[in-house]
């Protein structure tokens, strides 16, 4: 028997290495002498260390592809492209700013422990193998990585029922879309002969999915579409797309605010970064089969969310639906099938989730011990308790209900353009529509903390320093991108670089 | 089109998901439903059940399912080792490193087991 | 085409639409940041807050920024030596567009933060700023017991700001964000006292109603994107008229960004938020609601104008006309029976937007922009004579409480005096030569009907403005007796007076002898024609008596015994009664609308309320919100919190999806 080993290149997930170890040493560190630390300052400092380190070598990587170009490393498990590269940098963007903005959230909670940060560093690293990956098993990995991380931080506020049970419908959910998944990665193998996005290169018996389209014929390509089909479905769900969309609110009311606020950014991120590449990379050619099944969960997805959002009466209620409908959106981007809808896709994700990010911090501070104020009633007069933050929250509002000068308003520019560019304007209206029934319950949350006097006897809240330096970067950075964005398309234009064989 | 062969199929699928759709829709329209607003909230965690509430069963600690899951966690971990040391003359040095990384990271796993007192039995 | 300043040692425009634009915005940041820690200061024994004088300065500024740029065009025009009668074909020489910055560039689709600076532009800049400042120095006396006076004058800063950007704006996304900025405005404004429930619903009505057309005018943006591949309005209009775009599209697009204009100028059928919106602070009222963000739509129209005049058969324009001369009768009818006087003026503006689109539609667009700035100095003028009269009268609003105010606010009932013969058309004032120009081209045009119905609502204008002069100003005092009605101090005044002089003379930039405002406008607007000689005479002598008769009417049933007691016959029991019931009561549109969509909706969600949760709808009261709601609450039964419908849910979706596809590849294998 003769094996043949493989070129490990472990400079190619350099990133993803460096946020593992530095999670492993952060639970090991914190077991052996955690107790001798006194305000447990060192957990956020090194997980912001491992985050920095790996974001370095991740620039790294973006700024060399322009010598090297787009590679295939590790025996074509994963792919450095332009786009891996942009969706890995604004994950760790992400993780940076979820990471300091759930601080001060902890320590109110009580709940500041090692393992969250550990996770929070597993999940970011499971999220950015999400974009790298260019072989359906190392997609899987990656998937449940993230999963098995954020089921956790789900059920983190370990005192709260709600908490729990949130977690429990999620991981169970869960589990069920992996399932559904699984069977795609099956019918996948069995149509193509390689669960390889690609093929890879010099080996003659693997094909992959773009190798295999580019030889077949129409008619022989019935499995995979199917295949292609629970695919969908196992990352929709983790997007929050309709109907797979269930879990959403519930786990969104039951997690921690800010991990809330990280599930809505990362693993709609990471979930439509794959989506992306598979659909419009590599079964770009089977268009024709996956459009209408896009098609319908992005009107679905946009209508409902939008519609849903209106009688909620929880805040955290109210973000969940709208996220929804802003997968549903991005999907419309997805759906356009071109570089430009691509670079559309990720300008809106990464500009979302720093607002919702910033979004869910302010409702992490403003809901007060165990998130008793997380109602629609507890922001009654907000404006003239704490005008600042008020103010913030409105603004990163206005960004995702779309309105002009604000990012959230060029990113739904940038999505809707290149669907109508491909000839789905009706589905661009669909969502026009929605957007317009999503300004409503946007209006609602204002109109309560402006036009409303505030209950007597409401406690003050206090902002902490540094969570407000960080929310005043995703404050400014909403309104900035909204004013100035084309720096930031510029570089998701690079990132329409892919891979290809 | 030979999509007449499928047709039993879209049939079979048609009236299994009719009949589903059906009980569901019947079971809603004939059972009878007091609704309050705790039934309505979309949680179903219950009350919080008391010490001296009488369970109907015996409770016994949820110790054992760490230590079940710990072991399956580590018992992994030998089964992995099998085929390794099978082919062990085939892998050479690469395979020795990759079976050095998994078992650092079992290592680190098992200290921080260790040292957070999931090995303690008793308080 | 862009001959750049180049040519001329001319003004730096860059730094001018900066100023225009940006210090208002500068102010109303400054004024939300640290408004509240500004002091007063005290002129004559009494105290003016330093954010309103910090506030006119900036409008001011803006103002004189505007004049500069004004007269730099005029220069420039004079020193062509083309004088404007060249028409329409003639190269407007005078365009210039400032680039700010690239605002986004995706691919081939570049859109900068660019401002289009023509003669058009300029002259509403003129007024914006103009009546602004006025409206500004006014609001100081008028707001000055308000605890919230710093707040007020960051959103009218705001407003300015945004209304400049819509005005200037190169480019629909430019103008797109002025127009969702001055609708924020106004939802802020006429929320103002938001302790009222009133003021509350009828700001959230405005944005509803508001979001309507704001939607249609997106639609139509994307349209045209779509057919002419850029947001630049010089392309879009290039394209329309060198016949690129197909009448069809044309047609579609037009009355799409027609549909925004009808939800901003309230129009039929979505006028009904602008009544409402009166609930705002007065001033607000005459700025927003009756100068400027009203007549956004009017300026729209005119400045795509060649979108609507490539339309098939121009259907379009038939339409707008149709709007508009509906409008104006319309609105005229209920202002006849309105018996709260900021009502009455807000049914008069509808009719006198009315009259603008009428112009528009008749493709006399520069007949449009001139009665649009008559009716800004007269409009504003009472509005804010209105304001004076409350302002003595403790917040009466009831005319029936009014009577003889002339006597004790000599000013304010002067002033009153000039803008009621403006808008009444009586020659000389401006609003003769405005709304005779714009009958006069419906009758050139050969449309009758139009002309006539122009020339009904003429009547009807003359006689409930006169009814409300006459009611308020004229006659014995009626007031409470505790109330002691004073003159409104100097800041209150001053705008009035200055207004009611524009309301003199303000028709003289436009007489039918010379036109010169026309004349100025054409390279932009194109020019139309308007009957000569004796026709011209005639049509104005008609129009003249019309007024009159009007004013007559009123005079003698508001003033003389027999007019009372004639007055006391009709309103019994007559055909007359019936209508006039249906006028006071608005013709019931409020309850129609209610009915049909307001009321399922919110019926079913009541219904449902118990199950939802208690309050779960109380805050949707409006009828696009409760028709949502009743939707949403059908999707919600599904979210019941139970795991496995979740599950049986989410294997449906797996089923409907995997049958679509087994459907489509057909067999495998």
């Amino acid at each position: 028997m003769q094996l043949d080993l493989p070129n490990v290149e472990l400079a190619a997930i350099a990133p993803e290495v460096v946020l593992s170890l530095t999670a492993l040493l952060l639970l090991v560190f914190d077991a052996l002498v955690g107790d001798r630390i006194k305000n447990g300052l060192h957990l956020p400092v090194l997980t912001s260390l491992g985050l920095i380190v790996a974001f370095g070598f991740a620039f790294t990587q973006w700024n060399d592809l322009d010598q090297t170009g787009p590679l295939m490393q590790l025996a074509g498990m994963v792919v450095l492209d332009g786009f891996a590269l942009f969706v890995k940098l604004s994950l760790l963007v992400f993780g940076f700013l979820s990471l300091w903005l759930s601080r001060e959230y902890l320590v109110r909670e009580k709940l500041e422990e090692p393992e969250y940060y550990a996770l929070t560093l597993f999940a970011v690293a499971g999220m950015m193998l999400m974009a790298t990956a260019s072989d359906l098993i190392v997609m899987f990995i990656a998937l449940e990585t993230f999963s098995l991380s954020l089921y956790v931080m789900v059920g983190f506020r370990r005192r709260s029922l709600i908490s729990q049970e949130a977690a429990m419908k999620y991981f169970l959910l869960g589990a069920f879309s992996s399932a559904f998944f699984l069977l795609g990665i099956a019918l996948v193998y069995g149509a193509v002969g390689s669960t390889n996005l690609y093929g890879v290169a010099g080996s003659g018996t693997e094909l992959g999915m773009a190798q295999f389209l580019a030889t077949t014929t129409p008619q022989g390509t019935g499995l995979l579409v199917l295949g292609a089909g629970l695919l969908i479905i196992g990352l929709g769900f983790k997007v929050a797309a309709v109907p797979f969309h269930m879990w959403t609110p519930d786990a969104y009311q039951g997690a921690p605010a800010p991990v809330t606020g990280f599930m809505a950014a990362g693993s709609k991120l990471a979930g439509f970064a794959a989506l992306l590449r598979l659909l419009d990379v590599s079964l770009f050619q089977l268009r024709g089969d996956w459009q209408p099944i896009v098609i319908g969960i992005a009107v679905l997805t946009m209508i409902v969310g939008a519609v849903m959002a209106v009688v909620q009466e929880d805040v955290k209620r109210i973000l969940a639906y709208s996220s929804i409908a802003h997968a549903g959106f991005v999907f419309t981007g997805i759906l356009a099938a071109s570089d430009r809808g691509v670079s559309g896709s990720l300008f809106y994700l990464a500009t979302y989730g720093v607002t919702v990010l910033g979004a869910f911090a302010l409702v992490a501070m403003l809901g007060g011990s165990e998130e008793r104020a997380v109602r629609l009633t507890d922001y009654k007069g907000l404006f003239y308790r704490r005008p600042m933050l008020a103010g913030a929250l409105s603004l990163l509002l206005l960004s995702l209900a779309g309105v002009p000068l604000t990012s959230g308003f060029i990113g739904k520019l940038v999505v809707f353009e290149p669907a109508i560019e491909a000839g789905f304007a009706w589905v661009v209206i669909v969502g026009m529509i929605a957007s317009a029934i999503a300004a409503f319950f946007y209006l609602r949350i204002m109109v309560v903390m402006y036009m409303q006097k505030p209950d007597e006897g409401v406690a003050a809240i206090a902002l902490r320093p540094v969570a407000g330096a960080v929310l005043a970067l995703s404050v400014v950075a909403t309104l900035a991108l909204g004013v100035m964005p084309t720096p930031l398309l510029d570089l998701a234009e690079k990132a329409t670089i892919f891979f290809s064989t | 089109m030979t999509l007449p062969a499928y047709l039993p199929i879209l049939i079979l699928l048609v009236l299994s998901t009719g009949f589903a759709v059906f009980s569901l829709w019947m079971a809603s329209k004939i059972s009878p439903r007091r609704w309050t607003p705790a039934k309505l909230a979309p949680y179903e965690c219950g009350i919080t059940p008391e010490d001296g509430e009488e369970v109907g069963r015996e409770r016994f600690p949820v110790k054992f399912y760490l230590v079940a899951m710990l072991f399956i966690v580590f018992d992994i971990e030998t089964a992995f080792m099998y085929p390794w040391a099978v082919a062990y003359d085939e892998l050479k040095l690469f395979g020795l490193i990759e079976m050095g990384v998994f078992i650092g990271i079992l290592l680190a796993a098992y200290v921080y087991v260790w040292k957070r007192g999931a090995l303690e039995w008793a308080e | 085409m862009d001959l750049s300043a180049s040519l001329i040692p001319g003004p730096d425009y860059m730094g001018l639409t900066a100023t225009i634009i940006l210090w208002p915005l500068g102010t109303a940041l400054f004024l939300l940041l640290f408004g509240k820690r500004l002091s007063t200061f005290k002129v004559g024994g009494r105290e003016i807050p330093w954010a309103g004088v910090i506030a006119v300065l900036t409008l001011l500024r803006s103002f004189v920024a505007a004049v500069a740029m004004f007269v730099d065009i005029v220069g420039v025009e004079l020193a062509e030596g083309a004088v404007g009668h060249g028409g329409a074909n003639v190269e407007n020489a005078r365009t210039f567009t400032v680039h700010m910055f690239d605002w986004m560039q995706v691919g081939g689709f570049a859109v900068g933060a660019d401002f289009l600076i023509d003669q058009l532009s300029v002259v509403l800049a003129l007024v914006v700023t103009g009546v602004g400042t006025l409206i500004a120095l006014y609001s100081i006396g008028y707001m000055h017991h308000d605890p919230r006076f710093h707040r007020y004058f960051a959103y009218l800063s705001l407003f300015a700001s945004a209304m400049l950007m819509l005005i200037f704006g190169d480019n629909l996304l430019v103008t797109f964000v002025g127009w969702e900025g001055v609708g924020l405005c106004s939802y802020l404004l006429i929320g103002f006292w938001f302790e009222r429930p009133a003021a509350a619903t009828a700001a959230k009505k405005a944005f509803i109603v508001n979001r309507i057309g704001d939607f249609s005018f997106l639609l139509g943006m994307f349209l045209l994107v779509a057919a002419v591949g850029s947001l630049k309005i010089e392309d879009i209009n290039a394209a329309a008229s060198g016949g690129q775009i197909s009448g069809g599209i044309a047609t579609i697009a037009a009355l799409l960004l027609f549909g925004g204009a009808v939800g901003k100028s309230a129009q039929i059928p979505l006028y009904v938020w602008l009544p409402d919106a009166m609930e705002g602070p007065t001033p607000a009222s005459a700025l927003i609601h009756a100068a400027t963000m009203v007549t956004a739509g009017v300026y729209m129209v005119a400045r795509m104008g060649p979108v609507f005049l490539a339309s098939e058969g121009d259907l379009a324009l038939t339409v707008v006309a149709w709007v508009g001369a509906l409008t104006a009768l319309w609105a005229a009818l209920i202002a006849c029976t309105e018996y709260d006087i900021k009502r009455v003026l807000a049914y008069s503006t509808v009719s006198q937007l009315g009259y603008m689109f009428l112009a528009n539609g008749l493709g006399a667009f520069s007949g449009g922009i001139f009665h649009l700035i008559t009716h800004a100095f007269f409009k504003a003028l009472m509005f804010m004579g209105a304001g004076s009269v409350m302002h003595a009268l403790a917040n009466e609003t009831d005319m029936r409480k009014m009577g003889g105010l002339r006597k004790v606010m000599p000013i304010t009932g002067a002033t009153f005096l000039l803008g009621w013969l403006a808008i009444s058309g009586i020659v000389p004032f401006a609003g003769f030569w405005s709304k005779d120009a714009i009958l006069a081209a419906a009758w050139e045009q050969g449309e009758y009907a139009l002309w006539g119905i122009g020339l009904f609502t003429a009547l009807l204008t003359a006689y409930y403005m006169s009814r409300l002069y006459l009611r308020v100003f004229e006659g014995p005092l009626k007031h409470d007796p505790d109330v002691h009605p004073h003159e409104s101090p100097w800041t209150m005044w001053v705008p009035l007076a200055v207004l009611g002089g524009l309301s003199v003379v303000g028709g003289a930039i436009n007489l039918p002898w010379d036109l010169r405002l026309e004349h100025f406008l054409t390279p932009v607007l194109g020019e139309f024609e308007v009957p000569h000689g004796a026709t011209a005479w005639i049509l104005a002598g008609v129009a003249l008596c019309v007024a009159v008769s009007g004013i007559a009417l009123a005079r003698f049933l508001f003033l003389t015994q027999r007019g009372a007691e004639l007055r006391a016959r009709l309103v019994t029991g007559s055909w007359l009664d019936k209508l006039l019931t249906a006028s006071r009561n608005k013709f019931k549109v409020d309850e129609v609308y209610e009915a049909t969509i307001q009321r399922p909706g919110h019926r079913f969600a009541m219904f449902s309320a118990y199950k939802v949760d208690a309050k779960g709808i109380d805050g949707v009261v409006n009828g696009a919100g409760a028709l949502v709601a009743w939707l949403s609450d059908g999707v919600r039964r599904l979210q019941s919190g139970y795991v496995r419908n979740y599950a049986a849910l989410f294997l449906l979706g797996v089923v409907v999806l995997l049958s679509a596809l087994i459907l489509r590849v057909g067999p495998l294998g």
